[in-house]
């Protein structure tokens, strides 16, 4: 699903992540890692929003260096800590997104009612608490087509309900499209609520898959 | 002694003034100091002083300059404290008593304010001598009115609570309409640079009518309107710099969507027309529809060069400054060599390479310690 090669990032001299050529199978991921680990700059990486040197190829042939823009189409992100322009309203952000995603016309509906947000989604993004912020930013990942999906620490800010459906929307994502999920996180997945998840541990600036 | 709080503004803003003005304020010295013989310099400036202590209308000509000027101050000032690594003066400034803060920013403004001030004391005290008394006065209360209202500009905006909820009125129209990406920059500007634009419109309605005034015997050359295009380009550095700013905050997201470089490119040159209706519709006006068009393209790559290079240097404005200042004064010389119309391939040409070489690359977002 997912291929590394020779993946190397730094901030000026400091080394923040190396990833040795490294193939990953379709499935859920669990990122582990102490703080500064490079758990973010992995996640940020496949995302398309940090440059670094060598490739990410998704599906043998999309790679995000030579097709940026088809890769974007099947690559979703939720920021740990998201920051949207205060002006729009949660509405016009889906609007974008969808958009953006080719998403299926009226595809956010279920996933703005079972979050429970519909009455925050005509408001302007600065009024927004956190958790409501980390709501919205879950529900964008979602839209589109995407193969798939990266969560940055999705399990932080948002109370233990909304957990549960985020958990929810995973297993059925996985379980009916086929979507992979990375999902960075201090604590270990809930094994109950997931269907089975494999671990990457991000420690000494490296990535290794742990089996 | 200075008190902490004026030292570090200063520190932030003083002489981050005088270095991005440098160039200013040299070229007004010379205009004042050294285009006049120096055996005669001090009589001219005296019969000067003299002529607008008391002649109201003079008088009026140069409190209109000095006001200016502070317009000026007030635009950096508030680049500045919006910068992304000036939030902290949001809650630190502000836990200081009003009188306090007062008194530091009025101590700011009269630091950056210092060549108008030092000139209006030396009029007063020159005026003074000849035995005007009125004309001295209405200098000092105007001096210290204007550096009064500067501090309490600032003031107020540095206690200003950053309220997300309140929505402009731009915003509240256009609540039902389509906002696709590029649109996002025309509404940041008109929600929360409105002060900005409206103080770059006004440069670039002075630069028009200066220039104009200055070449009113060659007013159809081309090159004429070049030079004001130019100028008006370069009064849009800031406006640029702060779109850069918000794309990297706000819009961080925009690079995980499927957008080309190439529809990115566009958009941008949506959203400078769209900034630039103003000067267009003057253009339209005063030019043949042909010739029209074509300077707008010009201003547009030029404004398009001046963002391109933000992708380069990251968020960096003592270099994307340099840059833009010495690429005024290169420019300057193709416009009187009657370049223009290679100038704009030229521009077009490095603002998209620069652009797509760099859009994916060296990015300026250094992201803070992970948790």
């Amino acid at each position: 699903m997912l291929q590394f090669v020779n993946y190397k990032k730094a901030y000026g001299a400091y080394p923040a992540l190396q990833v040795p050529d490294l193939n990953l199978e379709k499935g859920i991921y669990w990122i582990k890692g102490v703080n500064g680990s490079g758990k973010s700059t992995l996640l940020k990486s496949i995302a398309g929003i940090l440059a670094f040197d060598g490739d990410i190829v998704l599906d043998g042939n999309i790679s995000i260096k030579k097709q940026p823009v088809g890769f974007r189409k099947l690559v979703n992100f939720a920021e740990a800590e998201p920051l949207f322009p205060e002006f729009l309203t949660g509405a016009e952000m889906i609007r974008l997104f969808a958009d953006a995603k080719d998403a299926p016309k009226g595809q956010e509906a279920k996933y703005i009612e079972s979050m429970g947000i519909q009455t925050y989604m005509d408001r302007p993004i600065g009024s927004y608490s956190s958790g409501m912020l980390k709501k919205l930013s879950l529900v964008l990942a979602f839209l589109g087509n995407p193969k798939l999906i990266l969560l940055d620490e999705p399990l932080i800010t948002i109370d233990t309900a909304a957990l549960k459906i985020l958990y929810s929307w995973i297993s059925e994502q996985s379980r009916e499209n086929g979507v992979s999920f990375m999902l960075s996180s201090h604590q270990p997945l809930d094994a109950d609520e997931l269907p089975k998840s494999e671990t990457l541990l991000v420690q000494d600036q490296t990535l290794t898959a742990v089996s | 002694m200075r008190s902490p709080l004026s030292n570090i503004l200063l520190k932030i803003f003083s002489n981050a003034f005088y270095r991005a003005h440098a160039g200013m304020l040299l070229f007004a010295a010379f205009v004042l100091f050294g285009m006049v013989e120096p055996s005669q310099l001090l009589g001219y400036h005296i019969t000067l002083m003299l002529a607008f202590i008391s002649t109201p209308l003079m008088m009026l000509a140069v409190f209109a300059v000095w006001l200016l000027y502070t317009f000026k101050c007030w635009h950096f000032v508030a680049g500045q404290v919006f910068a992304l690594h000036q939030q902290f003066l949001f809650y630190s400034i502000s836990s200081y008593q009003k009188t306090k803060q007062f008194v530091a920013w009025f101590i700011l403004q009269a630091a950056i304010a210092l060549p108008v001030l030092a000139y209006a004391f030396i009029a007063v005290g020159v005026g003074l001598k000849h035995g005007f008394y009125f004309g001295p006065l209405v200098i000092l209360v105007y001096c210290v009115l204007l550096v009064a209202i500067s501090a309490w500009f600032y003031m107020r905006m540095i206690n200003q609570l950053i309220d997300g909820s309140s929505q402009s009125i731009i915003l509240k129209l256009t609540k039902s309409w389509k906002k696709p990406y590029f649109s996002l920059y025309i509404y940041y500007v008109f929600d929360k640079l409105k002060l900005k634009y409206v103080i770059t419109k006004g440069i670039s309605y002075l630069i028009i009518t200066g220039v104009f005034l200055m070449f009113a015997d060659v007013s159809h050359d081309l090159r004429v309107a070049g030079i004001a295009l130019l100028a008006i380009a370069v009064s849009h550095s800031v406006l640029i710099f702060d779109e850069r700013q918000f794309e990297e905050t706000f819009l961080i997201f925009s690079r995980t969507l499927p957008y080309s470089r190439l529809q990115l490119f566009l958009s941008f040159w949506g959203v400078y027309f769209a900034l630039l209706l103003p000067e267009a519709i003057w253009l339209f006006v005063r030019f043949s529809p042909l010739m029209a068009g074509g300077l707008l393209i010009f201003a547009l790559s030029l404004i398009l060069l001046f963002h391109s290079l933000l992708y380069r240097f990251g968020l960096n404005m003592e270099k994307y400054m340099t840059w833009v200042l010495g690429l005024f004064i290169v420019l300057f010389w193709v416009v009187m060599f009657r370049q223009i119309w290679a100038l704009v391939c030229m521009n077009l040409m490095a603002a998209y390479g620069v652009f797509y070489l760099n859009y994916y690359k060296n990015l300026p977002y250094v992201p803070p310690a992970e948790d």
